[in-house]
């Protein structure tokens, strides 16, 4: 991978940007029952420009009396429906998407960077796992009082997810060193423990709450806020600024923790700070989206291979194409069982999957193909 | 390359004689530095010594003597219970750490060769102190990376990757790091260990030329006491964390001051045309076993 210079770097992220873009454009046409209105429609609606009467005939569930013509009610109903779909809805849920997508990207390329392993995601330390557990407390115990703009939920998963870091730091504490396995290691078996304790919460819960703990846990990017994942942006939009901020640093941490010393890096501060904000910002979007998997894991490896490993660029790009990534899983998510029926002749299941489902099918094949390149290289 | 080096190394001897420093400037001084782990509290120490712009330094001993910690302390990653560290007139307590980077370099023992960066790259993070703001690399961080490659000869493997290079070539590398970084100190811990003799020449070539030039100070580790010999303006001898001796190394690399040190019996073998340099060799087969380290 040739040097960074300001333009490879400038078109790298414009390139990702412009990607980024085009899926945001795209959203409001794409969805659950997709087929009804066009992008076209919905940016025309958003924006205010006219639509023809005579273009809105063929459409289905316009002309819903069949007079083969459309009044100004059916039409006027169809701009409604168009504008609370496509935006109250499946651009709504995309800027989630995003959000969730960049941040867990974001987090997984620091931790991969901040660990020297390309295992390390928030799941596989154990980040998740404890953010979950707390999550699913505050939901178990019905916490919902919001605390400066934060709510209980993201508080209680931040809570959890620290405990999981505090207990894995000080299981590697013995060797005074962030990058073994044996640490990796103890964040996997933390995480399942905490899976464990989500079953047996989950188990003696009654029948209500059971429901809504298997809803989150599934992951969903439903948006329930007015501003979507407006509980977690006060949370992540620090953590995305201040991460890629330390890239500088993590390029110099890369060469190890005496050669990053002596050229002027405190090395633990630089740990401490990017555990603390890949916690907060991981717990955020737990408590908002439930655990989403394999984005953090996929995303930097890819990013490494298309654009480089230089930190600079492998952050900012890591958020963009990780909230692309996450973006078209959720599409992925709504459609695929349409689509499925379609395929087979006859309706299938529930309209939507959780987006963890698409996650983990798109990811892992992914992370096993990047893992025998690594091997072989 | 071959005949590069060997043009080099035939004009060392020339330069080793002539080399004393004009201006007597010190750069580095320790004063009465004392260090020590919880376990150990007098693991090092009183150590004192300064360091003059152009001299090169070569710390030896046996294994757990103290080199390495003292050279850490020297870079300022460690704080000493008692004493001082000056640089450049300086406490090295008083230095931010990037400006300490900008005065100081360290290339530590182990270095990593399983980076996917280029060689450029590497080279370039060593500009790393000297850009408190800003995303990009200068063009005179370029230029500087330029010429360390060049000093060092890795310029012609530039693009490539550090984990397609040697052990070898991946050392000059890091040290070509070092150099951008452009230090009033150099401090080295082992960096010709597990090089091959061919390697070891370039690095002494590369240190020499260095010293003469960018009127560096260089103070290295090693274990390897052929190389301090021919390498070394002074010598630090370390036993169990004390200073055994200092000074020119005829004085310190002498049989006399090592056979306690190493606990071994040494032989001096003068060579007709460096008297003042003696090869040491241990005396027998059985004694090699019993003390040297490695």
């Amino acid at each position: 991978m040739k040097t960074l210079t300001p333009a490879r770097f400038a078109i790298g992220l414009t390139c990702c940007a412009a990607l980024l873009a085009a899926l945001l454009i795209l959203s409001p046409a794409i969805g659950t029952e997709s087929g009804t209105f066009t992008g076209w429609d919905a940016w025309r609606t958003r924006l205010g420009w006219p639509i023809e009467r005579d273009e809105l005939r063929h459409r289905p569930f316009v002309d819903l009396d069949g007079d083969g013509r459309v009044s100004d009610d059916e039409a006027t109903g169809f701009i409604s429906r168009v504008r609370y779909v496509g935006f109250g809805l499946r651009f709504s849920r995309s800027l989630l998407a995003l959000q969730a997508g960049a941040t867990l990207a974001l987090c997984g390329a620091v931790l991969q960077v901040l660990f020297r392993n390309p295992l390390a995601d928030p799941y596989t330390l154990g980040i998740a796992g404890g953010g979950s557990l707390g999550a699913l407390l505050a939901i178990r115990f019905g916490w919902t009082a919001a605390f400066l703009g934060v709510s209980s939920t993201a508080l209680a998963a931040f809570v959890g997810g620290t405990a999981i870091v505090a207990a894995v730091v000080l299981i590697a504490r013995g060797e005074r060193r962030l990058t073994s396995n044996e640490l990796l290691l103890s964040g996997v078996a933390l995480g399942l423990f905490c899976g464990a304790m989500m079953m047996l919460v989950t188990a003696i819960s009654n029948e209500r709450v059971t429901f809504e703990v298997m809803r989150w846990m599934m992951g969903s990017l439903d948006p329930v806020a007015r501003v979507p994942g407006a509980t977690m942006l006060p949370l992540i939009v620090p953590a995305w600024l201040v991460l890629t901020w330390l890239s500088r640093s993590l390029n110099q941490y890369r060469l190890g923790d005496e050669l990053a010393a002596a050229r002027g890096v405190n090395v633990a501060r630089l740990q401490a700070a990017c555990l603390f904000l890949t916690t907060m910002a991981t717990a955020a979007v737990v408590a908002e989206c439930g655990p989403i998997g394999f984005v953090g894991l996929v995303v930097p490896q890819i990013v490494g291979l298309l654009l480089g490993t230089d930190c600079r660029i492998l952050l900012p790009a890591s958020a963009l194409l990780g909230a692309a990534f996450l973006i078209v899983c959720d599409w992925g998510s709504q459609t695929v069982m349409h689509f499925g029926g379609w395929v087979i002749g006859r309706r299938l299941g529930p309209a939507t999957l959780p987006v963890g489902v698409i996650t983990a099918v798109v990811g892992v094949p992914l992370f096993l193909v990047l893992l025998r390149r690594r091997e072989r290289r | 390359m071959d005949r590069d080096l060997r043009f080099a190394s035939a004009s060392l001897a020339a330069q080793q004689s002539t080399i004393e420093n004009p201006s007597r400037m010190a750069v580095l001084r320790i004063d009465d530095v004392r260090f020590g782990f919880p376990r150990h509290p007098d693991f090092l120490g009183p150590v004192s010594l300064t360091v003059e712009l152009g001299q090169r330094w070569a710390v030896v001993g046996p294994n757990g003597a103290g080199k390495s910690t003292l050279l850490r302390l020297m870079a300022g990653l460690l704080v000493p219970r008692l004493g001082r560290v000056v640089i450049d007139g300086t406490d090295v307590r008083g230095f931010s750490p990037p400006r300490r980077a900008r005065l100081v370099a360290y290339l530590p023992q182990h270095t990593p060769r399983d980076l996917a960066s280029s060689v450029r790259d590497v080279v370039l993070l060593g500009r790393f102190p000297h850009r408190s703001f800003g995303l990009f690399e200068s063009a005179a961080d370029f230029q500087m990376a330029e010429q360390a490659m060049r000093l060092t000869e890795t310029h012609r493997f530039a693009e490539r990757p550090l984990t397609t290079l040697s052990g070898g070539e991946a050392q000059r590398v890091h040290l070509a790091a070092c150099i951008a970084q452009s230090p009033r100190v150099l401090l080295l811990d082992e960096p010709t260990a597990s090089l091959d003799l061919r390697h070891q020449i370039a690095i002494r070539r590369i240190l020499f030329e260095l010293a003469r030039q960018e009127r560096a100070a260089v103070v290295l580790v090693t274990h390897d006491l052929q190389f301090a010999a021919g390498f070394a303006t002074h010598v630090l001898v370390l036993h169990d964390g004390r200073v055994v001796t200092q000074g020119a190394p005829g004085d310190a690399l002498s049989p006399r001051v090592l056979e306690p040190v190493f606990g071994v019996k040494l032989l001096a073998l003068a060579s007709s045309r460096r008297p003042d340099q003696p090869y040491l060799v241990p005396a027998n087969e059985e004694d090699l076993e019993a003390g040297t380290p490695r």
